[in-house]
Order: C-alpha cells, then structure tokens, then sequence
C-alpha cells in the first residue's frame, strides 16, 4: 500500500530531527515516490465490446474503471488497445470521465480516424494538471463519430489473430 | 443519460437491433453498447417507464439473421456490382472477338460501367469488394 505523501519540511539549523520525522520525510516519501498511487487495468475478456452510441458512453463500467486515491498533483492517463469501424467516413472517439466530467471535454481526447471495416492500433497520453488530492474515479468512454455503423474494441477474448490485451492505467506522477 | 441493461443475450445484429430501436417512438435511442452477453441501450436522460418497457420488449424479441434495411441495401448493392463485374468480365473477351466497331463500343461501354459502378463502391468505402 503506498503510504501517505508528507510535504517536504525546510530543516532549520540546530533543528532536532526526530525519528518520526525521519520515518515520514525519507522512508514515506521516497517509498511513495517509488510506488506512487496507480490503478491498472489489463483486459482478458470473454467478449470484445461493441457500441452504436452516438453519445459518449463507458465501455465497461466494471472492468474499464480505475479508482485511486491521490496526493494531489498531476495525473498520467494511458489507454492502448485496438479498435474497429464498422463504417464509412466515420471514426471512434475516445475519452475519459474523471470524477464524473470528461477530461477532454467536446469531442473528446481522440478520434481514431480508421479506415473503413479495419482494425487499427490507437492509444493517448493524457495529462490532467493540479488534480486535488482524495479518492478519484476514471471510466473509459467512447463513441462512434458518424450516425451509422458500429465500433468496436478488442479486449483479449481470443478473437482469431486479434488476441490483444489492451490496457487502461492511471499513476499520480507529481 | 439513461441505461437499460438486458442480460444473456446471444448473437447480437448491432446494426440492426440499433436501426429497430432508433425506429420506436419517442425512444431518444442514442446507441447500443454490448458487454460479456449483455445489451446495454442508451437512452436521453428524459426516458420514461413505458418507453423502456417497449425497448427492453424489441430487444427480447431481435432475430439477429434479420438484416436492417442498410445491410440489405448493402448486400443488393454488392450483388449488383458483382453481376456487372461478371458481365465486365465476358466483355474483356467479347471485344476481342467483335469484328464491328459498333459492337466493340457495346461491349467497352459495358465494362466503363462496372469501373463506374466499383468507384462509387470504393468512394462509398466497400473496399471488400
């Protein structure tokens, strides 16, 4: 478990350094520091998921959800994974929902620009600045961008040659 | 935005059931999602008892072999192409063996209409075919 992070005290001359300083200053910070909090998803499921929402929806609110308590800070956000379209001229968008708003807010944080009825490799990066230290939730969302057709997202289900495992992760980075 | 989750569900036409649905009155359908064997619809946040009770009714009911009205077109429109390429086909030897101007114009007008016919395909994205 990490543990909790301590806000770097400025040490004064003469100043008598205790052991619970010690304990919280170096052995606290530096294991938090190596450990700091993250929430992984990696998928191996029985089924891959589909979806014709014109709206962002979850993917999957059981398995694609992160719940990680934070120090307060920055926070990485990584998702990779492979998707399909199942339609012409369209495309997949994706983003996530962090305590109930999306993080990229309109359109979202990408939209997989695939080539009609292809399965193509798509990830992001993202960077969420200054998020307030406590408990937090992250859902994977998703749309397709056209009125028409269907995307879907592999989720390791031993699809014949398309066995991937994507993952979903999130880790306090400052 | 409001969800109705229908369990157990095997062999699923998305394009279908999604064109069946979107169909209903006042459903405010926005999509369906599926998830390990079950049906998610998504609904606008101002959808009442009965509509779901009409939804979760169709989607009880969906037959995946039935094709919506797009995938017939689709398969119409992939029949037609291939009987023009066939047609294409016979032409190319065809012109070879005409022996009048007339009929070689026939014949190449012929194939100038499959190529027509697979642009608006490829434009359309039916690169499969």
């Amino acid at each position: 478990m990490t543990p909790t992070w301590h806000t770097p005290l400025t040490w004064q001359v003469d100043q008598l350094v205790t052991e619970a300083d010690l304990n919280g200053q170096l052995r606290d910070n530096l294991t938090f520091l190596k450990d700091p909090p993250t929430a992984f998803v990696r998928l191996d499921e029985e089924a891959d998921y589909t979806t014709s929402s014109d709206e962002f929806v979850d993917v999957d609110r059981e398995r694609l959800a992160l719940k990680l308590t934070t120090a307060g800070g920055d926070l990485l956000v990584v998702y990779f994974g492979m998707l399909f379209n199942g339609f012409s001229g369209g495309g997949v968008a994706l983003d996530v929902a962090l305590d109930g708003r999306r993080v990229g807010r309109d359109d979202g944080l990408l939209i997989g620009g695939i080539s009609d009825r292809s399965w193509t490799s798509v990830s992001f990066t993202a960077l969420v600045r200054d998020l307030a230290a406590g408990s937090h939730q992250l859902y994977l969302q998703w749309k397709r961008t056209k009125q028409t057709g269907v995307a879907q997202m592999l989720a390791g289900a031993g699809t014949l040659n398309l066995d991937v495992h994507p993952q979903f992760w999130a880790r306090e980075i400052s | 935005m409001r969800e109705i989750v229908i369990s157990n569900m095997q062999g699923v036409n998305v394009e279908a059931l999604d064109a069946s649905l979107r169909a209903l009155p006042d459903a405010a359908v926005k999509g369906i999602s599926l998830r390990r064997g079950s049906v998610i619809v998504h609904l606008g946040a101002d959808a009442d008892d009965k509509q779901a009770v009409a939804i979760r009714s169709l989607v009880s009911g969906h037959d995946p072999k039935q094709p919506s009205a797009a995938q017939r077109a689709q398969k119409t429109r992939e029949a037609q192409i291939r009987t023009a390429h066939d047609d294409a086909k016979a032409a190319r030897q065809a012109v070879a063996d005409a022996t009048t101007l007339t009929e070689q114009v026939t014949l190449l007008t012929r194939r100038i209409d499959w190529l027509e016919q697979l642009l608006e395909a490829l434009v359309a994205g039916e690169k499969s075919l």
